[in-house]
């Protein structure tokens, strides 16, 4: 018998400037689901050229592994990176009042399965590139929390960014 | 010309009245072999275009697997496929013209351990007899101790045959797929 599936499990539409956005008691809110899917729309609050990276981490532990290939205008570039505390995925800045924010989408597979590291196909997009890649948190832990926070300290995740979690059994 | 509307719940919007779109038809765990196939999907006629979304590793003795996907049995020449591929290095793109594989996208045995490879491959329009199948692929293995590559493909079926069965296999491998793999199938209404 086919399962309607793909729920929207929690969602946080920021208010006013946040340092952290954070999904908490997964265990919870996300029971019964095999799949977690992020989608965000987000901009920092800084004024520096360019992008900014916002950091995403599971459970506040554990280290990632990344590799990611780039497409701007003029060229495309790829990046990896080995044994880091957390993920950067970089977003549009409010450099010269700039409102464009940048989207991103991680698909987190078997988010709870304690057999297994947890692997991710991620993508962020603006109007200046666009960048796709896989990403591995490197414990077997079920992830119970996604966090995100703009890795400068004086900035953070602007007034009207979103954030929607959804839940794809299997 | 077809075009995939997935309408998301936005929790600030009450739903609106179109119902559910995307269902989980069912799931395959893998026990033995390193083949797995979903067949009669011909008979999902309530779904316009069909989704798989994989977890997958070898038990080969050796580090980066290659997933192949082959339609309706067919091993010939039917295919062509593009892809952009991103590795630790650099970036680059492939063209194949058999049944399409991604190089490097499942880890095997001798790769990191507990690491899986992922995937989530889209085939639209896929019970049309009057259009060849575009099959959209986004692939990704982050595994250690071998070259760790991503895929986003688009292959196109040189027949206008409807879809009946999917095929995915490890290529040219000796072992199974690993306790911890599975592959789920999903339909989208359109």
């Amino acid at each position: 018998m086919p399962t309607p599936t793909y729920d929207l499990l929690a969602s946080t539409v920021l208010g006013s400037n946040t340092a952290t956005v954070n999904f908490t008691n997964l265990g919870t809110v996300a029971a019964g689901y095999r799949d977690l899917v992020l989608v965000c729309m987000a901009r920092s609050s800084g004024t520096s050229s360019g992008n900014e990276a916002l950091l995403l981490d599971f459970n506040s532990t554990g280290a990632f592994d990344a590799t990611s290939s780039a497409w701007d205008t003029s060229s495309t570039s790829s990046q990896t990176s080995s044994g880091s505390s957390k993920i950067e995925n970089y977003i549009r800045t409010s450099q010269s009042s700039n409102t464009t924010p940048s989207f991103l989408i991680f698909h987190i597979f078997d988010f709870a399965q304690t057999n297994k590291h947890k692997t991710v196909l991620r993508r962020y997009d603006s109007s200046t590139y666009s960048w796709w890649g896989v990403f591995r948190w490197n414990q077997t832990s079920a992830i119970t929390s996604i966090n995100l926070d703009v890795e400068g300290t004086s900035t953070d995740i602007v007034a009207g960014s979103t954030f929607y979690l959804y839940g794809i059994v299997s | 010309m077809s075009f995939i509307l997935l309408g998301i719940l936005n929790s600030q919007v009450t739903a609106a009245a179109g119902g559910p779109a995307y269902d989980l038809i069912e799931t395959t765990t893998a026990t033995s072999g390193g083949s797995i196939t979903f067949s009669n999907v011909n008979n999902l006629t309530d779904y316009k275009h069909l989704q798989i979304r994989y977890v997958a590793r070898g038990t080969e003795a050796n580090t980066g697997g290659t997933i192949g996907i082959r339609l309706n049995g067919v091993t010939a020449s039917d295919y062509s496929s593009h892809s952009i591929i991103g590795s630790p290095s650099t970036s680059g793109s492939a063209d194949f013209t058999t049944y399409f594989f991604a190089n490097d996208t499942i880890p095997l045995g001798s790769s990191t351990t507990s690491a899986f490879g992922v995937g989530i491959i889209e085939f639209t329009d896929f019970l049309s007899t009057s259009k060849h199948k575009v099959i959209r692929a986004w692939l990704g293995n982050q595994a250690l101790g071998g070259t760790r590559n991503f895929y986003l493909t688009g292959m196109l079926t040189n027949t206008t045959a409807a879809i009946s069965s999917i095929n995915l296999f490890i290529v040219g491998t000796s072992g199974n797929y690993a306790t911890g793999t599975r592959f789920s199938l999903y339909g989208i209404k359109g």
